[in-house]
């Protein structure tokens, strides 16, 4: 029984790379789209040939995901590993009392919950305070920042737990403070357990569509101005999926970028295997 | 059924003192009228224990006997415990350590500890024994010479000094422990407490921290919890006998283990206990 759930699922995954991957090359093996092109800045689907279209140019797209992704990871980051730290180390009973349920829930509300507080919410907000759009860059990152806090938070907490008693015993025992054991040993040897967390966050931030598409903006423009609209991956296949014909280019290229973020994120599973790894030796 | 909350009445049987008034030695840590209480737990009870200058006092007692509760006392340990109480003194130098005004990691620098389970840091040898110095600012050349010193004196040098810059955790569990004693004499403490430091290893490993035991006692005052009655024979000067968190008797190891005065002990020490 259970080797038949195991099979199932390799079957499922195995056949998902293969769909995915079969449809996402497509427009490159037809040279309906050249790899030069696809990795452009230039999209206009929608152009007319004497307008030189149309293009499918999706590097704006990918570098948004990257964007997006690193920056929420860069305010959760610290903030999660901080707050991992707290419950475990320096406060565990108001942890396991508060925090730990507060982060449950935080997992268990739905994206599309954070999309729309992001929208009635952070959008305004910054509109107010920056006088753009708001929509843009900076709100997706708030978003998705709160929205892999509690993975990050959980498997930080999970890392430092597992550092052993004993060595902050023996710290203890030669006359360094609470901080100095934390700061010194506890974060050292639960290194690699924070960096898992961490790399995770990303990945979910990454993969994440709804709330991002929500409060982003979605234009094919650059992500280097943190209040000016853009798009991701995510957003722009969540878009335009419906609306595009089933085996036309355009409906390819989208099955593309389906394929480059399949691929990001494998290479940071794969880091995060390499991490763990490193951890036994 | 109802609970059972008894008032604590103290029961002497050495009236809590130790027997041996007529000690001329200094005496470098004392404890008076010592209570510790896990939660409800009475785990210590009026233990009156003085640890004499440049000696070893072994501690000894079965299991929960409250022995290294005790030993965990005299360099506060216990205050990392949630829940754990303790009263009394404990005078080092005249200056009662059990109080809350007192600075408990520079306490911690003078009274250093070792573990029953060797615990060296994910760290190099070198780094290892410079982890706590450097905390309070150290020159590069100090702390050379410190490491040095330091793994001399418990013989390790020989062993490792090829290989300073290598992970600790590749040791062997005796080196282990050895670099752990290395590491709180790095400190220079005037008194170690030693928990059960040899009840993870082998024989052979065992003989040397009990050889390297007799020698740190010219510098340093030692205490050393032990299940090993044998071991307690061999290496310390003065015994106390712990049993159900009272400190039964305690007097020179060579009367003690000899011509103890408490049938209790003569008990616990001929195997009759129980």
């Amino acid at each position: 029984m259970t080797l038949v759930s195991a099979w199932v699922l390799i079957i499922t995954l195995f056949s998902l790379l293969y769909f995915i991957a079969s449809k996402g090359i497509a427009p490159f093996l037809h040279g309906e789209v050249t790899l030069a092109d696809f990795f452009s800045g230039n999209w206009g689907p929608s152009l007319s040939a004497e307008q030189g279209g149309p293009q499918y140019g999706a590097l704006d797209f990918i570098l948004g995901s990257l964007m997006v992704a690193l920056g929420s990871a860069v305010i959760s980051g610290p903030l999660g590993i901080g707050a991992a730290l707290f419950m475990t180390e320096i406060a565990p009973k108001a942890g396991r009392k508060i925090l730990q349920p507060a982060v449950e829930i935080l997992v268990g509300i739905p994206s599309v919950v954070y999309g729309f507080i992001g929208l009635t919410l952070i959008v305004p907000a910054l509109r107010s305070i920056f006088g753009e759009v708001g929509f843009g860059l900076l709100a997706g990152i708030i978003v998705l920042s709160v929205m892999i806090l509690p993975t990050i938070i959980s498997i930080s907490a999970d890392a430092i737990h597992s550092v052993p008693q004993g060595i902050r015993e023996g710290s203890y025992a030669l006359g360094a403070t609470r901080w100095q054991t934390i700061s010194g040993l506890v974060i050292r040897v639960a290194q690699p357990g924070l960096l898992t967390a961490v790399v995770l966050g990303i990945a979910r931030a990454f993969g994440e569509a709804l709330a991002v598409q929500m409060v982003i903006g979605n234009t094919a423009d650059l992500p280097f101005h943190l209040l000016k609209p853009m798009s991701t991956l995510t957003s722009v296949i969540t878009l335009n999926m419906g609306n595009t014909v089933q085996g036309s280019t355009y409906n390819n290229v989208l099955w593309s970028m389906a394929l480059i973020l399949l691929l990001m994120t494998l290479i940071l599973i794969l880091a995060i295997r390499f991490i763990a790894r490193r951890r036994e030796v | 059924m109802e609970k059972l909350i008894t008032p604590f009445r103290f029961q002497p049987k050495t009236d809590g003192r130790s027997l041996l008034t007529d000690e001329t030695r200094p005496i470098q840590l004392e404890t008076l009228d010592l209570d510790v209480y896990y939660g409800e737990k009475h785990a210590i009870k009026q233990v009156n224990l003085p640890l004499y200058q440049n000696t070893v006092t072994a501690l000894i007692g079965p299991s929960g006997c409250g022995k290294s509760t005790f030993l965990r006392c005299l360099n506060r340990m216990n205050d990392m415990i949630p829940g754990t109480r303790v009263m009394g003194k404990i005078l080092v130098e005249g200056v009662n350590i059990n109080d809350s005004r007192i600075n408990v990691t520079q306490l911690r620098r003078q009274i250093g500890m070792v573990f029953q389970r060797p615990n060296p840091f994910a760290k190099s040898i070198y780094e290892n024994i410079v982890f706590a110095p450097r905390l309070y600012g150290i020159s590069k050349k100090e702390q050379e010479k410190l490491v040095e010193e330091s793994l001399r004196k418990t013989g390790l040098w020989d062993e490792v000094k090829d290989r300073l810059h290598t992970s600790a955790l590749a040791l062997s569990g005796g080196q282990q422990q050895r670099l752990c004693i290395a590491r709180a004499i790095a400190m220079k403490p005037k008194i170690i407490l030693l928990d059960e430091p040899a009840s993870a290893l082998d024989p052979v490993s065992t003989g040397k921290i009990e050889e390297l035991v007799q020698e740190l006692k010219n510098e340093f005052t030692i205490a050393i919890v032990t299940h090993n009655m044998q071991q307690a024979a061999r290496i310390s000067d003065y015994t106390a006998y712990f049993y159900m968190g009272e400190l039964i008797e305690h007097d020179r190891t060579d009367v003690l283990f000899v011509n103890p005065r408490k049938k209790e002990t003569e008990d616990y020490l001929t195997g009759r206990f129980g």
